[in-house]
């Protein structure tokens, strides 16, 4: 395949500017606050029109007859959905950009999926929970976020994507999306979440990435524990 | 393996690595027990294998005619043979156990896919091995100087 035809076979291209916050329209749509920024590509990024693929070990096969969604640790109440009792929880649509931290940055997303509060809310966390470990399809993979950000008025469980199922290779059928940490804690091929009392480190997080991984702070933002 | 893992943590290379993170890095290669005088690896072999020491010393070496030359040592915390593996060019050198040592053998494409999977530790290999060369830069330029001024 040649480079424009790439280009143009590749339904994620953008070709346009991103839009602005107050360009979405519609007033159902959460927007992420860092879309609000003057400067939306933070330090050390640069913006990609394009959608590039990592993962730690290839798209896992997820059986979407089987496929649950489970919330366990520091809950009032243990859940367990299947896709179809997911997909009919009620909706939230984001509008968010995505950085990753090997320095792209894809502006103007929008997800839909369910609320991270919504889920938060039905399982009744524990006031001592202060993390969430992310569980995963891809082997055993997983990773750790603060509840201050799972909470974050625009994080989610995304099943599309600017309107689309999102692809395997993307994370569907469900990614969780945290937009204002770096890409990786939005763990793709979402299986559960597991409220902690205790930070535990995640799959990447055990090789020296960063506990939190903001992409704002710092100067080059929290990318790694060694640099 | 639990001891190697806590080791590993402990290197400079892999500085943030929790016990589990490094005995990934291990479960991708092979651990090999080594004793003085074993050679691990050949001046001019194909490089299709990368070296961390995780104990004892490794001597790096040339035999050139009658001269055996020892180029450096390699303590535990250094990876060897990386370069020649990422160039795909044959070992530039020799290496031999000194001591008693314990060396993790990654296979090339191991160690490739530990790379392009993980950018972090990517970055942390090729700025420790671009170190080294601009040291051996320097000590080659610090030797012409030598000879220079004692020519002059």
């Amino acid at each position: 395949m040649s480079f424009l035809d790439s280009l143009i076979k590749d339904p994620k291209y953008q070709s346009h500017e991103p839009r602005k916050p107050e360009e979405i329209g519609d007033p159902d749509v959460i927007i992420s606050p860092d879309t609000r920024r003057e400067h939306r590509i933070p330090p050390g990024q640069s913006r990609t029109k394009k959608w590039p693929v990592l993962d730690a070990h290839g798209a896992p096969n997820v059986d979407l007859t089987t496929w649950t969604f489970e919330v366990e640790g520091l809950v009032e109440n243990n859940l367990k959905f299947s896709l179809d009792e997911f997909l009919q929880l009620p909706p939230v649509k984001v509008y968010a950009d995505f950085h990753c931290v090997t320095r792209w940055s894809r502006l103007d997303n929008v997800w839909t999926g369910v609320s991270a509060r919504e889920i938060a809310q039905r399982a009744g966390v524990k006031p001592e929970a202060k993390f969430v470990l992310a569980l995963a399809y891809d082997y055993g993979w997983t990773t750790n976020v603060p509840i201050e950000y799972f909470l974050k008025e625009d994080s989610l469980f995304a099943f599309l994507h600017d309107g689309a199922p999102i692809p395997p290779e993307h994370g569907g059928p469900v990614r969780l999306i945290i937009p204002q940490l770096y890409a990786w804690k939005s763990a793709k091929w979402v299986k559960g979440v597991r409220f902690l009392a205790e930070d535990h480190a995640g799959f990447w997080e055990e090789g020296g990435y960063h506990m939190r991984g903001n992409p704002w702070a710092d100067g080059d933002g929290e990318r790694f524990r060694w640099s | 393996m639990n001891e190697y893992a806590e080791l590993m943590t402990g290197f400079p290379l892999f500085k943030g690595f929790t016990i589990n993170g490094a005995k990934r890095l291990l479960n991708s290669g092979e651990v090999k027990q080594h004793v003085p005088g074993d050679v691990l690896l050949k001046e001019g072999d194909k490089a299709d294998f990368v070296l961390l020491v995780l104990t004892g010393t490794l001597e790096v070496f040339v035999d050139r005619e009658d001269e055996h030359l020892i180029l450096t040592e390699a303590k535990p915390g250094t990876v060897l043979g990386e370069l020649a593996v990422l160039c795909g060019i044959p070992r530039s050198a020799s290496v031999k156990a000194k001591d008693n040592s314990a060396v993790l053998r990654w296979s090339d494409e191991a160690f490739r896919t530990m790379l392009l999977r993980d950018p972090s530790l990517s970055q942390r290999i090729f700025r420790e091995a671009l170190r080294t060369l601009i040291d051996k830069e320097r000590s080659l330029i610090d030797s012409l100087v030598k000879t220079h001024g004692a020519r002059g």
